[in-house]
């Protein structure tokens, strides 16, 4: 039914689609752990204007969805004779969307430290940028990696979206083949194959972590 | 980019047509989420070990995979093994079958969260399986679920703009058609972000109101 | 709460100079000279016959062999064809995601408004697919209109849509797909009743047909203008409206192409005969003054 040169094309084809994915999935993670870190601590500032600001990033990313806004990118900011790649544009709004999320996530970690390790810092006349550094933040961190993690595979999961604004991902890539080749069920099964190998070790890095730090924590 | 209020205001129309769609879809496939998600909820506790491993086996294929993937499967693959869902019915069940595996943990961590206490409290006055599920376990669930499950409505709110991909006519599909037809992408597109703020933030803001509220 | 506004700062800084670096200045040169230079990118749809990526990863098709046919003589030899959904060809043209459109294009007066044109290549009408006996007697857009609830699957962003509106079809029996491939598969798969779409692309469509329960509907009777003779739809490339140079030096080697013999050769590989070529004196500004 397949010769071995279509399967040996087929194979190629998923697998830089594939890599593309990847190639995506870190760039916007790198954008989003820096946009999320930024906007968690703007949240805590105590000036009410940056708070307030932060909260309207917040609110205004979580409420369209990721989709939306790439199309707004995609489509719009040309007009404003702002030119960036479909790769730009596809990390961009994957990493401002996911960045809402995060900074929450981030933020409750942060505040959740307890309130004793925060009185402490402040009897012992810590610097915010010291206290933060070694004392908040490594307390936070345990608590604020799972769900981190877990959006990490939500968002290597949504790059199937830039593939409808033309990058060549892995979605891409499996809707190309079948329009020149068809053998739809072949390739959607082969495609979402390849997302499963790629997400679920991720999920199971996730969940040993999340044991390893709770292992303490009696049920 | 000038932004043309009377085409704007033209086109209102067709997008709330869309938008109209977009929420029937919503609401019908997040029933068939929260029913699907219980039932796997309990099936995941089952005596049988291969239920178990069948459960755990749809939660890692369905969350380890993107919706959109899913969707184009259910609707240009299943046809092939010869059974066809007209677009809204994939649309429906492939919303549900995806979101049903996050709902199912989020049960299965408010039913682990109940106190040992209660199971035995129920074993004890000889409640049947049934009757425990029904009268102590699920309403004391229920409370801690409310944000989480308003959270996955608004989620699920926010990703109809795929079910373009299998054709159905909501709120992204009558944006592309208008901004197909009449080549103009400001207005089409900005309306319809702001249709979905619209819905979105007043929905989240209407569940952290209930959330409070149960604390009062 | 601590204070931690000082950190926030150089993160902020920082994030903005992340950003700042995703961001690409565009030059705008003439395409002549961009091309002579660096080579031209012309976006596609992976459509047969027009532009498509064949069984060995190779792209070919009629329009891409009459693309590298024009403008080789303009000593323009590299040209890239980046895929794209056809909905977005034209919006990618106006946004310069690339140079030109190297894919089937007709020529409609809304697109002229925003893209640019070469002269006619091809003209064609349209056709339909139906499943085989065409149980609902579908031989025009009007029997569509007519019929009332007979489905019409095409493409979203292409001419086919107007049209349909244009002949009374109403909205809820449009059915859009991106790709024409998905559209005969739901014909198959009995969620559309009709696909269509230009006569060569229906012509090569069919010949990817895995079953033989779908036919194309002879007679069809093609759009009417108001003398009530059948009108055709023109091919061209679609080019930058603002060089006005590049245009004027594209039409030119089109011409000389046709005069010569090449062009007809060319098309009738990929199953296009006389009958598909456009008057000569046909010109894109008169199709966008429509």
């Amino acid at each position: 039914m397949i010769t071995d040169t279509t399967a040996l094309f087929i194979a190629r084809q998923l697998a830089s689609g594939a890599l593309v994915t990847l190639e995506i999935t870190v760039m916007a993670e790198a954008l989003v752990l820096v946009l999320a870190f930024t906007v968690a601590l703007m949240r805590l500032s105590p000036w009410r204007l940056v708070r307030w600001v932060a909260t309207l990033y917040v609110e205004v990313l979580r409420g369209i969805s990721a989709l939306v806004l790439l199309f707004y990118l995609f489509f719009i900011l040309p007009l404003f004779d702002i030119s960036l790649s479909p790769m730009a544009t596809g990390v961009l709004g994957l990493g401002l969307t996911f960045s809402a999320y995060g900074s929450e996530i981030i933020r409750s970690a942060l505040v959740n430290v307890h309130q004793g390790q925060r009185d402490a810092v402040r009897a012992l006349d810590f610097g915010p940028v010291i206290a933060l550094r070694r004392i908040i933040l490594p307390q936070a961190l345990p608590v604020m990696l799972p769900p981190l993690g877990n959006q990490l595979v939500e968002l290597l999961k949504t790059t199937s979206l830039v593939s409808l604004i033309t990058l060549t991902d892995l979605t891409f890539s499996g809707a190309q083949l079948i329009t020149t080749l068809g053998h739809q069920t072949l390739i959607w099964c082969l495609v979402l194959v390849g997302y499963f190998l790629m997400a679920w070790p991720l999920t199971r890095l996730v969940r040993w972590y999340e044991r390893r730090v709770t292992a303490w924590r009696t049920t | 980019m000038e932004f043309d209020w009377a085409f704007a205001w033209s086109i209102t129309p067709d997008l709330l047509r869309g938008l109209l769609v977009t929420v029937q879809v919503v609401v019908l496939g997040f029933v068939v989420a929260v029913v699907l998600g219980l039932l796997l909820a309990i099936a995941q506790r089952s005596a049988w070990a291969p239920i178990r491993a069948a459960c755990a086996g749809y939660l890692s294929f369905f969350r380890s995979t993107p919706l959109m993937v899913q969707l184009y499967v259910l609707f240009f693959a299943l046809p092939l093994a010869g059974l066809t869902l007209p677009p809204f019915a994939t649309g429906v069940v492939g919303l549900g079958l995806y979101y049903a595996a996050y709902i199912a943990e989020a049960f299965r961590g408010a039913i682990e969260d109940i106190p040992p206490g209660q199971w035995e409290a129920a074993l004890a006055l000889d409640f049947d399986r049934a009757t425990t599920w029904r009268r102590l376990i699920l309403p004391q669930a229920f409370k801690p679920l409310l944000p989480v499950l308003g959270n996955y409505l608004i989620g699920m709110f926010k990703e109809t703009p795929l079910l373009a991909v299998i054709t159905i006519p909501e709120l992204f599909q009558a944006a592309k058609q208008v901004a197909g037809m009449s080549y103009r992408y400001t207005e089409p597109y900005t309306l319809m972000a702001l249709m979905f703020l619209a819905i979105s933030v007043p929905t989240s803001l209407l569940f952290k109101y209930l959330e409070h509220r149960r604390h009062a | 709460m601590t204070r931690l506004n000082a950190f926030s700062l150089p993160a902020f800084v920082g994030s903005a100079c992340l950003l700042a670096s995703l961001f690409s200045t565009t030059a705008s040169a003439g395409l002549l000279e961009k091309g002579r230079t660096g080579g031209l990118t012309a976006g596609i749809a992976n459509e047969q016959p027009y532009a498509y990526i064949g069984t060995d990863g190779q792209v070919t098709g009629a329009n891409v062999e009459i693309l590298k046919a024009v403008l080789a003589p303009l000593g323009i030899s590299k040209v890239e064809t980046p895929i794209t959904d056809f909905g977005s060809l034209v919006p990618g043209l106006a946004a310069k995601r690339f140079d030109l459109i190297g894919a089937g294009l007709f020529i409609n007066p809304q697109r002229c408004k925003v893209i640019g044109y070469s002269n006619p290549v091809t003209r064609s009408g349209g056709a339909f697919i139906v499943k085989a006996g065409n149980p609902l007697n579908l031989h025009s857009l009007k029997d569509v209109a007519q019929n009332g609830k007979a489905r019409l699957a095409t493409q979203p962003g292409s001419n086919q849509v107007q049209e349909a509106k244009a002949s009374g079809i109403d909205t809820a029996q449009v059915v859009l797909f991106d790709k024409d491939t998905e559209a005969l598969a739901a014909l198959e798969a009995g969620r559309v009743d009709v696909v269509y779409f230009p006569d060569a692309e229906i012509i090569s469509l069919l010949k990817k047909a895995s079953s033989p329960a779908v036919e194309r509907a002879l007679p069809f009777e093609q759009i009417l203008d108001a003398q009530g003779k059948p009108t055709w739809n023109y091919h061209a490339y679609g080019l930058p409206k603002n060089d006005p140079a590049f245009i004027q030096a594209f039409n030119t080697e089109l011409a000389k192409l046709r005069a010569s013999g090449e062009l007809l050769k060319i098309l009738q590989k990929y199953g296009y005969t006389e009958n598909e070529l456009p008057a000569a004196d046909i010109t894109a500004e008169q199709r966008c003054a429509l």
